[in-house]
């Protein structure tokens, strides 16, 4: 049975094309969010009629467990989908979570952890994980990759490089990919 | 903005080529259909050849085994049997074929059932439920007529001579058609200043164009595929205008990147001011991009209007079509989400 994943943005994408290099990129979606609308609910139930596996990749974020609830919950509107939530589809945490976990150079973190602090000392209330991971790679790249860094290409290269796709904290993901695609 | 009462909103076939049962709903006036290879695209623009006019509809059906498939239909028997889904010849007496639509105004539904002699066939026209109407047919090489096109156009034979006779006999004696055409041909050809057919009316074989500051006017086919291809278009709609619809198989072939949207901008505003419903096929992911770009600048009454209509095979090897309107197809392109199938 073929699989159809949805993931919450690009940057979601990107990765999972650098842990999953057999995936195929049109076998992930993006949703635009962790939220459902009309128009990615109409498109998961497609890849259902077409008789597909769904698997769906959402930030647990600050609360894994009302994060699981409503997930589970709208599986009887949507369909049976199989739901991982990030980082490790058991605490709270997303995408940069793992991001934070694998990186080669973790010294990097303090770093921008001042950084960070300093700006939220300006009052500017948002914290930055996001921009974190990007800064990281921009910090350590080589002069060769100065253009379209983040562009579809580039990105899941630039994961390959600077973090251990090896490390156990992914260990919880590659086993529910590969228990899904091996079926 | 006014659609014909003759649009197509949903449409049904049976036993048709390789689809046991298919269907489309909610179509609108510009769809635009894509899929894998072999998924059946063409077949569904062979369907919607489908007329109450019984040898219309057999002529049309025809040409496209030969034109568009390159099947020497004089050296085939059994000509009908190539129009079945899975049928051998000697079971498909009395098997029907069947293809029903809703539009406006009206239900229809024709039945080709075919009789002891594979080439003589039964057509069962029903209109609202009501009164079927049996009409007999022989289908042969002579139900081709000479002078006539059908509605499905093949991107291999948009050189025909029809639209030099049609251009001659229906566009160049008429003054404000032909200026008409002119401009808008000129939006992709700023040089163009004027077009002639070589004979007049039905003996015309080429267009040829004069072009500014150059003397010598010559054969459009030498100006390029991709305007060819527009100029004949263009004169297919003035030919079809008012009637039902026309069906463009791989829409884009010979179009320049470049000139994509401006070619869809011309297409979808020809397909309005001639009241035709348009059926496309593409394989391409820059033409669909470009059909959402031209829909953006023309505005929410063309977007209205606009489907993409994506092809599946279900494990089952059927068929299903998903039906994108603009809002959906737009948010999906926007995603970088796959909507032609195959994945």
């Amino acid at each position: 049975m073929k699989v159809h994943f949805f993931v919450e943005g690009d940057a979601d994408k990107s990765f999972m094309m650098a842990l999953f290099p057999q995936l195929p990129p049109e076998s992930i979606d993006i949703l635009n969010g962790k939220d459902f609308n009309d128009k990615n609910i109409l498109r998961i139930k497609e890849m259902f009629v077409l008789g597909k596996k769904v698997c769906l990749f959402i930030d647990a974020d600050k609360d894994y467990d009302s994060r699981l609830e409503y997930y589970t919950d709208k599986k009887a509107e949507i369909g049976d989908y199989n739901l991982f939530l990030m980082p490790d589809n058991s605490n709270n945490g997303n995408l940069e979570s793992i991001y934070e976990a694998i990186a080669k150079n973790t010294s990097f973190w303090t770093c921008f952890e001042t950084y960070n602090n300093c700006i939220e000392s300006l009052n500017y209330k948002r914290t930055l994980p996001k921009s974190k991971v990007y800064a990281y790679i921009e910090a350590l790249r080589d002069n060769e990759n100065s253009k379209d860094l983040f562009n579809k290409t580039n990105f899941p290269k630039l994961i390959n490089q600077h973090f251990d796709l090896n490390h156990e904290y992914l260990k919880p993901l590659k086993d529910f990919v590969n228990s899904h695609i091996s079926q | 903005m006014k659609v014909s009462d003759n649009n197509i909103i949903d449409f049904k076939v049976k036993n048709f080529k390789k689809f046991k049962h298919f269907e489309m709903d909610n179509l609108g006036q510009f769809n635009l259909i894509v899929g894998d290879n072999n998924v059946g695209k063409t077949s569904v623009l062979e369907a919607l050849l489908v007329k109450t006019n019984s040898n219309l509809f057999i002529e049309g059906l025809l040409h496209s085994l030969e034109i568009g498939r390159n099947i020497d239909v004089e050296s085939n028997q059994n000509i009908i049997s190539k129009f079945y889904v899975n049928i051998s010849d000697s079971d498909i007496i009395n098997s029907e074929i069947s293809f029903s639509f809703n539009t406006i105004e009206q239900f229809k539904e024709i039945k080709i059932i075919c009789n002891q002699n594979a080439n003589l066939s039964k057509f069962v026209i029903s209109i609202n439920h009501q009164n079927p109407n049996i009409v007999e047919s022989y289908v042969s090489k002579n139900n081709i007529g000479g002078n006539l096109m059908p509605n499905l156009i093949f991107s291999s034979n948009i050189y025909s001579s029809f639209s030099a006779r049609t251009f001659s006999d229906k566009i160049y004696r008429y003054a404000s058609k032909k200026d008409k055409l002119i401009k808008t041909l000129k939006i992709l050809l700023p040089n163009i200043t004027d077009l002639y057919p070589d004979k007049f009316e039905t003996s015309s074989q080429t267009i040829y164009a004069r072009q500014k500051d150059i003397d010598k006017a010559i054969p459009m086919q030498l100006i390029g595929e991709g305007s060819v291809k527009l100029l004949n278009y263009l004169i297919f709609m003035q030919f079809f205008s008012d009637q039902d619809r026309i069906m463009l198989d791989e829409v884009d072939n010979g179009i320049h990147y470049s000139k994509m949207k401006d070619f869809w901008k011309i297409l979808l505003k020809s397909s309005v001011d001639n009241q035709i419903q348009l059926f496309m096929t593409t394989h391409s992911k820059e033409c669909i991009n470009y059909y959402k770009e031209a829909l953006s600048e023309l505005g929410e009454e063309f977007q209205n209007e606009a489907r993409i209509i994506s092809l599946n095979e279900l494990p089952d090897k059927s068929v299903k079509a998903f039906n994108y309107n603009y809002e959906r197809f737009s948010n999906e392109l926007e995603l970088g989400n796959e909507i032609r199938g195959g994945y």
